[in-house]
């Protein structure tokens, strides 16, 4: 039955080729822009690193102001950057399994060759053991060592586009980039790595790329690199000089760990309040003890990560969908009473109303399907169209979950769009159109 | 009035058509009504003025790289060099150096009372400035005076000469200039001019000696925009400076290719680069343009599929009415009449769909207002909107109208 449905159903679309091509059209423009708007909200909405859910902990001690609260607006929260004193004290825990304090600086890269000028460039000062933290991929060498992180060493790891840039894309591991006044050996080249959104440091541009530059982050205090991010502060400094920056309580760095088990992390979690208690002893931390570790999707969705934009354009494309397939109801609904005699005369011959019934939603599936695959096309086009639009730097995920969502979107709403209609053709009355022929 | 109560039983009699147009147009209409609601919200935002001559003004930065030139810091000799060069131009009116960019989305601010006060310090953007400020950045001051040499503090003395160790004040004292928007809130009884502001420790008392009319701050979007305080100084001492340049209209295009060799030539050693006040702006403001156009994509697409869903319902129903038609003409109906009828059926269903549309729309920008910060729905925006939908929905039924007009009445007496 399924197969004669299907040649009927095949039979009427090919019959009125315009109509049928409007009848896609409809629905494929309807799916295109919803599922564009679906992918958009997809990219910044979904878990970067989703096996380490749990695992992988930013860290928050409240070391602000005891007359006030870091935020105003949410005054239970500590502030959502860390100190330079506190992230060096406290990468000295053997407790979790990686730790790695960071912060974005902006210096200056002379290449070797004389064809190209200096240029500045976004660097990452950070310990080594941000890479397998945040599972960075490597196309020659690796990270660096706790050995380098204390020396501090001279070494860096370069993105691939930079590679590309100083090296014309060979493997550079063993050669020297010079930075400001001082020449790194790279150790680590990346290969190609875009985290989005940018998760963690979220605070200093959501979707930014990632950095061009690694460098051991202890080597800013010999060559006095600031942050190129965003600082607060709220006591004056003690003394003068880059050495009175790094001593303030002004927060401006971000500190990650990644543990074992969750019996690890109530270990840290006590660490920390331990710390934040030894703090207390020495007159720092004067507000009530409240340290945090978030997990990926918490901090995330304390940073608002997702534009707002993404959140209205969301609403906005499945309206659109659903205006779509209203219209699909009522071009169906033509179509199907157009053909009133043709099914009297089936009605009349002994098909069941159940028969008719199938036979035209078998039909509006049919659209639904092509309509689906028609709608992944618009949408890899839409999502290169915003992409464009808003210059953005990276691409959306449209992957296989992406189009699954098309197809289904697009089967449910013609199986809804067709409801109606379907229903109208099959309680037609054979009498009064067999009459008239 | 016309055939009124025909038409109104005939769409009683058609329920499932006439829904459906009428949920389609009220759809649409709330969608559209949002949208450009959207739209203006963002359109208004990047078109407030910025109380700046952002057209006007090229904002030059300057990064020393070189190693011995970086040991010379203080750049101070330096910078001296490059304003007198930069003020000798053809065409340019003032030049002076801002330690933030304004407009540009990265800038400082700091906490301030009403001196003497108890209040919580206000959040207080601020630029420290070099002479020439106000002439460079085309603000107007509507009170007070413009910042006089003396206001100006002496360069830092060299810090191994004698008695420069220990010279330092308790208290940090200057006198500054504020925009209006801040004066207001800060002095909501007035007297602003000659008032004083403090930071919370009292370490650093300020004291207002003029007014700017208006000027953004580095974050033109956010709640304290118009709120800006200019602080006297010598920005720059690091080994990055940003010069800001104004021109006379028509003179920037000139300056803005040249300025960067004549700079290097005077001095290399150091990246430079330019750009226009204006430039700036727009960077920050990529979002919202962009926002813009996609949300007018919407607008388009959304209109053609409904225009061309009425098109396509309008024209079914006059089809089947063919017979209906040729009888009524047969019967003595003039083609006006036919066209007034099914003009005035159209007017209907679109009329009901706004209405149900209306409400749909304050629905829909209720929750976009929650989830996503929309702004809220003006009325002038939904009249112009009603009014075009139903300029919208009547062009898309005139067509088919027009066919039924032209059926002719034999029509009714071939197949009886």
């Amino acid at each position: 039955m399924l197969g004669y449905n299907l040649r009927l159903a095949l039979l009427s679309l090919r019959r009125n080729p315009y109509l049928t091509l409007l009848l896609v059209a409809g629905i494929a423009l309807g799916i295109g822009v919803s599922t564009t708007f679906v992918t958009a909200m997809y990219t910044f909405a979904g878990h970067p690193i989703p096996h380490k859910e749990g695992t992988l902990l930013y860290v928050e001690i409240d070391t602000w102001d005891p007359q006030r609260p870091f935020d105003d607006d949410h005054p239970e929260r500590p502030p959502n950057q860390m100190t330079w004193m506190d992230v060096m004290a406290l990468k000295k825990s053997d407790i979790p399994l990686h730790s790695a304090g960071m912060y974005k600086a902006l210096l200056t890269v002379h290449p070797a060759s004389k064809e190209m000028r200096p240029y500045r460039a976004d660097t990452r000062m950070t310990h080594g053991d941000f890479f397998d933290m945040f599972d960075v991929p490597f196309a020659h060498g690796s990270g660096w060592g706790a050995s380098a992180d204390e020396g501090p060493e001279p070494v860096v790891v370069l993105s691939d586009e930079t590679n590309q840039k100083l090296f014309g894309g060979e493997n550079s591991v063993g050669r020297t980039v010079r930075l400001e006044e001082r020449d790194f050996t790279v150790v680590g080249v990346m290969a190609p790595w875009r985290p989005i959104p940018k998760y963690y440091d979220p605070h200093n541009g959501a979707t930014d790329e990632a950095e061009k530059l690694y460098i051991p982050i202890r080597w800013a205090e010999p060559m006095e690199i600031v942050s190129s991010g965003n600082t607060s502060g709220w006591k004056q400094f003690e003394g003068s000089g880059f050495s009175a920056f790094l001593g303030s309580e002004s927060v401006w760095l971000q500190m990650w760990v990644e543990v074992k088990n969750e019996q690890d992390t109530e270990r840290y979690k006590a660490y920390l309040d331990a710390y934040a208690t030894e703090q207390k002893k020495l007159g720092r931390f004067q507000r009530p003890i409240n340290n945090r570790l978030l997990s990926v999707s918490q901090w995330l969705k304390e940073e608002e990560v997702v534009p707002e934009e993404a959140r209205a354009m969301l609403i906005i494309g499945l309206l659109f969908l659903l205006v779509c397939s209203v219209n699909l109801i009522g071009i169906l609904l033509s179509k199907f009473m157009a053909r009133a005699p043709e099914v009297s005369v089936r009605r009349a011959l002994g098909a069941s109303r159940l028969r008719v019934f199938l036979q035209h939603l078998t039909e509006c599936e049919i659209i639904g399907v092509i309509g689906g695959l028609a709608g992944i096309g618009l949408t890899f086009l839409g999502v290169r169209l915003v992409e464009n639009l808003f210059s953005a730097n990276f691409s959306f995920k449209v992957d296989l979950k992406m189009m699954a969502v098309a197809v289904a979107l697009s089967l449910t709403s013609a199986l809804i769009a067709g409801l109606y209609p379907a229903w109208r053709i099959c309680r037609i009355q054979p009498a009064a159109h067999l009459k008239v022929q | 009035m016309f055939e009124f109560g025909p038409i109104v039983r005939a769409l009683i009699y058609n329920k499932g058509r006439f829904w459906l147009i009428t949920l389609e147009i009220a759809l649409t209409l709330a969608i559209v009504v949002n949208c450009a609601t959207l739209m203006l919200g963002k359109y208004r935002e990047m078109s407030r003025p910025t109380g700046m001559d952002e057209e006007n003004i090229l904002v030059v930065n300057s990064e020393v790289i070189d190693a011995a030139l970086k040991k010379q810091a203080p750049l101070e000799a330096l910078i001296q060099e490059d304003l007198r060069l930069l003020r000798g131009q053809q065409g340019v009116i003032a030049a002076t150096v801002l330690q933030q960019i304004p407009l540009s989305g990265g800038g400082s601010s700091t906490g301030r009372r009403k001196a003497g006060s108890t209040l919580d310090t206000v959040s207080t953007p601020y630029f420290i400035v070099r002479d020439q400020a106000v002439a460079a950045l085309g603000v107007s001051i509507v009170e007070g005076r413009d910042f006089t040499p003396d206001d100006f503090p002496p360069p830092e003395p060299d810090p191994d000469s004698p008695g420069a160790q220990g010279k330092k004040q308790e208290v940090d004292r200057f006198n500054v200039l504020v925009t209006k928007h801040y004066a207001e809130k800060m002095f909501p009884e007035g007297g602003a001019l000659g008032g004083q502001v403090q930071n919370k420790q009292g370490s650093a008392i300020d004291t207002i000696v003029g007014i700017i009319d208006r000027m953004q701050c580095s974050w033109p979007t956010s709640k304290v925009a118009e709120d800006v305080m200019l602080y006297p100084g010598r920005p720059g001492t690091d080994r990055r400076v940003s010069y800001f340049v104004r021109v006379k209209p028509g003179a920037v295009a000139d300056l803005y290719k040249d300025v960067e060799e004549k700079l290097l030539a005077s001095n290399g050693g150091r990246l430079v680069e330019v750009k226009t006040l204006h430039e700036i702006k727009m960077k920050t403001y990529d979002g919202n343009a962009a926002m813009m156009k996609l949300v007018a994509g919407v607008i388009v697409l959304l209109f053609s599929v409904t225009s061309l869903g009425i098109v396509g319902l309008t024209s079914f129903s006059v089809t089947q009415r063919y017979r209906q038609i040729g009888t009524r003409r047969a019967l003595g109906a003039t083609r006006a009449a036919i066209l007034r009828y099914f003009l005035v059926e159209n007017w209907v269903v679109t009329g009901l769909g706004l209405a149900i549309g209306l409400g749909l729309s304050f629905g829909l920008n209720q929750l976009l207002v929650t989830v996503a910060d929309a702004p809220k729905l003006e009325w002038g925006l939904l009249a112009s909107c009603l009014a075009l939908f139903w300029i919208v929905g009547l062009a898309a039924a005139l067509l088919p109208a027009l066919r039924g007009m032209k059926v002719s009445p034999v029509i009714a007496t071939r197949t009886v």
